[in-house]
């Protein structure tokens, strides 16, 4: 059984999961809770409460848009987040943040 | 249980303005109820499905505060402006605002003083019961000041 990740580390980088996940389609709340888990083997298990005031921040940044519309298999009708233009130049960003942050924890680990 | 799902919708949308509270509310209600279904598929009373969900969303101010604090950020420059809270504090501009509350959790910054603010989206915040004694605090956090506002307090 894997480890679960530190609450703290997935805090801290929740905007660029959110836009990594919804990078290739668009999505709804519940869709991106199961995506994050299933595409790491659990390891990103979120707090679901978190993730809510975290997507309408990206929406009122601009970096998503949310369509309503009914649900394919019937039911509710859901809010769906799609990445816009803007979200894409800061999703570019920040994995290049986390590269050079990734590779610099590599050559700290590597100079011991 | 249904009565349940209400307060806890209720909780986690409390303070944002009619229409992103209906907008919030059918998002978390569709939420809780495509997750119930899963735990009723696993064998759960259809109660205690709801309850598992709720239990997994979390605490509902976690979800309201995040959205509101950003909310009263946004709103308090034009008062900042009008020299309302300069009046209030004693405090040299420039200045920002946090707000907490007085919860258990205390989910964000540090409680400093409680003031009455007369506009009305401030008050209309400033009025939430999300802390056990109603009482949601607004705090000054002064920034660098520059020179020519030193030495006046």
């Amino acid at each position: 059984v894997t480890q679960p990740v530190d609450p703290n580390l997935l805090k801290g980088n929740l905007d660029l999961i959110l836009l990594e996940i919804l990078e290739p389609e668009e999505m709804y709340g519940l869709e991106i809770i199961n995506e994050a888990q299933s595409r790491t083997n659990g390891y990103f298990d979120f707090k679901e409460g978190s993730l809510y005031p975290a997507l309408h921040r990206l929406e009122n940044q601009g970096l998503l848009t949310a369509q309503h519309r009914d649900s394919s298999t019937g039911g509710a009708r859901r809010k769906y987040y799609r990445i816009t233009d803007k979200g894409r130049g800061v999703l570019i960003r920040k994995r290049l943040e986390w590269e050079r942050f990734t590779s610099a924890m590599n050559e700290l680990k590597g100079s011991i | 249980m249904s009565r349940h799902l209400e307060r806890y919708l209720n909780s986690a949308t409390q303070g944002l303005n009619s229409a992103e509270r209906r907008e919030l509310r059918d998002e978390l209600r569709t939420h809780i109820l495509e997750r119930s279904r899963k735990h009723e598929l696993e064998g759960l009373h259809p109660d205690d499905a709801i309850r598992e969900s709720l239990r997994e969303l979390g605490k509902p101010e976690r979800i309201a505060l995040p959205i509101i604090q950003r909310q009263l950020t946004r709103h308090a420059s034009p008062l900042l402006l009008g020299g309302l809270i300069c009046a209030v504090f004693g405090v040299t501009p420039p200045l920002t605002m946090t707000v907490t509350s007085r919860a258990p959790s205390r989910p964000i910054g540090a409680v400093v003083r409680t003031i009455p603010l007369a506009t009305p989206d401030i008050a209309r915040v400033v009025r939430l019961p999300l802390a056990r004694n109603g009482a949601v605090v607004v705090a000054p956090i002064p920034l660098a000041r520059d020179n020519s506002s030193k030495g006046q307090r």
